[in-house]
């Protein structure tokens, strides 16, 4: 069955190597202490030892992970703590892990997206909104903690990890798809390679020589070699499988071939395209997490979503088909040193007749998982679930982790980060949306009477916000994550399955109206009407009914509505790291508004839109209509494929293919399609 | 130091019922789900070998073997009843008193948990499919069904048929699978050995309801490897009475259990890897503090209950007599069906494919109606 992956080959892409100028913390990308800006010093500045960005902290991890997450323990002094990323904070909290008290809080003037301790107990933090790694030093456990040094980095930074050696810092950044490695000691640049849209996660591999990123969206795990001089990225495919579909291709090419008649000659177009879609797989999403231990040397696991868009054809009366699950949830295997996915883990067996008989079954599917961690000691691997705000444990030595699910916990809501305290072998999160750390035994494999031994947590709310969010921010953030609710989706799906933080999941749904693909929300919703691709919806609130009534869900009530508008308007765009080339932007920008191009001419006013309906030629034959409502440049760079359907890979294929159809590029030299280009991506 | 609040999710009507349910808990060991003692599965390479075979080995055909042919462990049964259109009906069975019994009742028995069981090479040997090609003794259950040669059915008439056995050891730590290929006529009722052999099991884990998980390593002269899963359930529990067993593979077909007291899953190993999720029925224990009945009561109960509706007839009070026994005690049982995940897998850093046994509800929990009889 291997042969029915897609391996894809290596899309090598060009990295950019660091300059050896950068000796140390604060030379070129970096940002040294001496740089930092006051407003996000809290604590005070420790001076630094040896390397510019080496320091005494008191902190020692407690399990010593390699790869960050939103919170991370540790022992500072006699306390053991957990030191949490409390992005509405905008601070670092330093919890108490025992007496669950709030011990101390770190502000840093931005939302910070994971923390990990090092080796050497200096803590690092990705601030996201700020676009910039810290390292901050603890003294005491109810001190905050002291900023050592920081240093800038692409757009978005996300997650860290360090490298078995402890010698180096790997940081992928979201919006500006990289994956960047620091110096530990000085927070130099030591190399920064370009990955696909949306890295999340990194785990290293246990030689030090090659990271794996998982990616929100594009089906695809970015492999990048670390210890090459050019630093080639690599990708796994993440798509899946369903396992009846394998089982009836298998069977109707055996037919076939014992009938002795050509599978060529016999097969329609229809089958053949069908068969296709079977030997591609379907596409996976929500790459968020990555998890990898020494219990099961060699694996990687990757909890991810697989997807089934749908066929176009059928125009369904939704987004994808009725008869199929339309998303699934799939624990990936990556085969660490093949570089590839065990095919086990990422088919589907389709619970026909069995399984979910009881239509009651309380096991809702992790839809949205965000976060994972393996206990060495049950050898489970622990995945936390938005939506349902639950933490699963699956068998991490099983060939398909999802069927060796073994037990669930009922956690805080969004739960975005996990440890396992192996001292005292309890599983800890960190809920996001309700502020709440929660503790559990994690115990054996056993089965567990729920009636007679329920599973216990301890759940611990910390203190309000100084700066409360709204009600209905905080309303609408936690019904854009309700997966398994009736009111969003009949079939479990979140507003945020098919908008994995807010942006989109770069598939192409097959829709009443023909192939649709998902549109980023994220900081370009507002001031964009009309909504959706046929532009028939005048208000956020009537596009949201269609899309619920699409979904076969029940609707909200108008006051939780609001609340789900107010998020997904306020929602904020990705901050942008600064234009490299100002200059060529600039290029771009006049060509963008001649008369020549006429881009401008549909892509006008402060939204990049005209708000009105065009025929473009770009009618798939399965659409209903030829003409679409002008989309938004806003944030177009990082948003591809693109046109409704996806037909474009990128922007640079969409300026050279429409030629004549949409604006006129044919007479643009390399260089000014360049600078068209480089001044959409800075939309 | 801020203040936060804590809880706990365990009430106090939950912790009364851990407390009344944890008195009765050791009432119901038969059937309690996988404890937390149970053993890590051992390595691939500490599992003993031996080799089975598929229907695949059956490549020639028998027309005829002779009545006086026989092969221990193959008991053939015939029928009284008319041939219908279809030939006579003939089953091969693991003993000589149930072939009796078959013979007597029609082909009806009441015997569940057989201890040896059987299965027919079913394919259409005019055309083998390359699926056929590697196919496996599937449907292996109480009993195998054969029928006399006819002219309606081509592939009627003699069979191939697999027998096996399985015989834990006294430490409940191994086991053995015999098993035994035959053809069987099933006109002479003459059956003619193809192949026989053993294979060595060990111990890889516990199935919810108490049973056990045994493993063997399968090498076969082909190439093909697998790893033998053996469910082995106690006799006689509710459990299995109240509850099927079936398995469904990663490629959605389905393997399901037929009246055996074992249940093999086959999965091979490949360079990649391959699993069943076996669905499993548990009983829980009881929430009210009384024990848990047994199989033999809850079949007494219900016995008693049949006489009672049986002498009843109209009358709504019984009027008391020797012949009418007291009125059975309606009890609820709790029950809930658990998976089973076996699986196999093997990624280029492993030195020896990872053999993995673990469990999960896979529905919630239900209620069953049963009748006990009355304490005198």
């Amino acid at each position: 069955m291997r042969n029915l992956q897609t391996r894809r080959g290596a899309a090598l892409l060009v990295l950019v190597l660091a300059s050896a100028a950068l000796a140390a913390c604060g030379g070129g990308h970096g940002a040294g202490a001496g740089a930092m800006a006051p407003n996000v010093a809290t604590g005070p500045i420790v001076p630094t030892t040896g390397g510019a960005c080496k320091a005494a902290s008191a902190a020692r991890s407690i399990g010593s992970p390699s790869s960050g997450s939103s919170l991370a323990l540790a022992h500072v002094g006699d306390k053991r703590v957990a030191f949490i990323a409390d992005e509405d904070a905008k601070a670092i909290l330093t919890v108490d892990l025992d007496a669950r008290t709030l011990l101390a809080q770190t502000p840093l003037g931005a939302s910070p997206s994971q923390v990990l301790v090092t080796a050497d107990g200096r803590v690092l933090a990705t601030l996201r909104d700020k676009n910039e790694l810290v390292v901050l030093a603890a003294s005491r456990a109810d001190a905050p903690l002291a900023r050592v040094c920081g240093a800038s980095t692409a757009s978005e930074p996300v997650a860290i990890a360090t490298t078995p050696d402890g010698a180096t810092v790997l940081v992928t950044s979201g919006w500006g798809r990289r994956l960047t490695a620091f110096d530990a000691g000085t927070l130099a640049v030591k190399a920064d390679a370009k990955v696909g849209r949306e890295p999340r996660t990194v785990v290293v591999s246990d030689d030090g020589r090659t990271a794996f990123v998982s990616h929100a969206v594009g089906s695809v795990l970015s492999v990048v070699d670390l210890a090459g001089p050019k630093h080639e990225v690599k990708t796994i495919s993440m798509r899946g499988f369903d396992g009846n579909e394998i089982r009836g291709r298998k069977f109707m090419l055996d037919q076939l071939a014992t009938m002795r008649r050509s599978i060529n000659t016999e097969l329609s177009a229809a089958e053949k395209e069908r068969f296709k879609r079977i030997e591609e797989g379907r596409p996976s999403c929500q790459g968020f997490a990555l998890a990898k231990s020494s219990v099961a040397p060699g694996r990687i696991f990757a909890p991810e979503v697989l997807v089934e868009a749908g066929d176009f054809e059928r125009r369904p009366d939704g987004y994808g088909d009725q008869s199929t699950e339309t998303e699934v949830p799939a624990v990936a295997v990556i085969d660490e040193n093949a570089g590839t996915t065990l095919l086990s883990s990422v088919i589907s067996p389709r619970e026909l007749g069995w399984g979910r008989i009881d239509v009651r079954d309380t096991t809702p599917p992790c839809l949205l998982p965000r976060a994972a961690v393996v206990d060495p000691q049950s050898k489970s691997l622990l995945v936390s679930c938005y939506g349902i705000d639950t933490v699963v444990a699956y068998d991490a030595t099983a060939a398909n982790p999802l069927e060796g699910e073994r037990r669930r916990w009922s956690v805080g809501s969004g739960p975005s980060g996990i440890a396992v305290d192996v001292e005292k072998h309890t599983g800890v999160v960190w809920a996001q949306f309700d502020r709440t750390l929660t503790t559990f035994a994690l115990g054996g494999s056993e089965l567990v009477d729920d009636k007679t031994a329920p599973l216990a947590t301890q759940k611990t709310q910390l203190p309000a916000l100084e700066k409360k969010l709204s009600t209905e921010y905080a309303l609408g953030r936690i019904l854009f994550h309700a997966a398994g609710d009736a009111r969003v989706s009949a079939d479990g799906r979140a507003c945020a399955s098919c908008h994995p933080d807010g942006r989109d999941d770069a598939i192409t749904w097959a829709t009443p109206e023909g192939p649709r693909r998902t549109i980023m929300l994220a900081g370009r919703v507002a001031s964009t009407a009309p909504y959706s691709w046929n532009g028939n919806a005048k208000t956020i609130p009537e596009h949201m009914g269609n899309t619920f009534d699409r979904l076969s869900g029940k609707g909200l009530r108008s006051v939780e509505l609001d609340a789900l508008v107010a998020y997904v308007t306020q929602m904020p765009a990705p901050q942008s790291a600064p234009a490299a080339d100002k200059a060529k932007i600039e290029r771009g920008r006049q060509i963008f508004a001649s008369k020549e191009t006429a881009c401008a001419t549909c892509h006008s006013g402060a939204s990049f839109t005209d708000g009105v309906h065009h025929d473009v030629g770009s009618k798939h034959k399965a659409d209903r209509s030829g003409t679409f409502n002008t989309p938004s440049l806003h944030l177009v760079g990082g948003t591809g494929p693109y046109f409704h359907d996806g037909r474009y890979a990128n922007l640079g294929d969409l300026l050279e293919q429409t030629d004549g159809t949409m604006g006129h590029t044919k007479h643009l030299s390399a260089n000014d399609r360049g600078a068209l280009e480089a001044y959409l991506g800075s939309l | 130091m801020t203040s936060m609040t804590t809880m706990t999710t365990m009430t106090n009507r939950t912790m009364r019922r851990i407390f009344t349910a944890s008195a009765i808990l050791a009432a119901v060991v038969s059937s309690a789900p996988a404890s937390a003692d149970e053993p890590a599965p051992p390595k691939f390479g500490e599992l003993p070998t031996g080799a089975m075979t598929g229907p695949s080995r059956v490549t020639s055909r028998v027309a005829h073997i002779g009545a006086r042919e026989s092969v221990p462990g193959f008991f053939v049964a015939v029928t009284k009843d008319v041939a219908s259109a279809m030939g006579r009906r003939v089953y091969v069975v693991g003993d000589a008193k149930k072939a009796a019994e078959l013979e007597k009742n029609s082909g009806r028995s009441s015997d569940e948990g057989a201890s040896t069981c059987f299965a027919v090479d079913d394919r259409n040997h005019n055309v083998i499919s390359e699926e056929d090609k590697t196919a496996e003794w599937s449907g292996v259950g109480a009993s195998a069904t054969l029928w006399t040669k006819n002219g309606a059915m081509p592939n009627s008439g003699v069979a191939a048929v697999h027998m096996e056995r399985v015989s834990v050891a006294p430490d409940g730590k191994n086991a053995t699978l015999d098993w035994a290929d035959a053809f069987v006529d099933p006109s002479t009722r003459g059956v003619r050995l193809i192949a026989k052999s053993t294979l060595a099991l060990e111990q890889v884990g516990l199935a919810p309801g108490g049973g056990k998980v045994f493993a063997g390593r399968d090498e076969r002269a082909d190439g093909r490897r697998a790893v033998q899963f053996v469910i082995v359930s106690p006799q006689n529990t509710l459990s299995r009475q109240l509850g099927r067993t079936f398995a469904r593979r990663l490629d959605g077909s389905v393997l399901q259990e037929s009246g055996c007291a074992h249940f093999r899953v086959g999965i091979p190993v490949t360079n990649d890897g391959d699993s069943a999720l076996v669905s499993m029925t548990v009983l829980l224990p009881s929430l009210d503090g009384k024990p848990t009945p047994t199989f033999e009561q809850v079949n007494g109960g219900h016995a008693a209950a049949r006489v009672m509706r049986g002498k009843r007839g109209s009358i709504a009070t019984p009027i008391p007599s020797p012949d009418v026994p007291p009125e059975p005690e309606e009890r609820e049982l709790r029950i809930r069906d658990a998976g089973l995940q076996l699986s196999v897998s093997q990624t280029s850093r492993d030195k020896e494919p990872v053999i993995s046994v673990s469990h999960r509800w896979i529905a919630r929990e239900r209620s069953q109606r049963v009748f006990v009889p009355r304490n005198e």
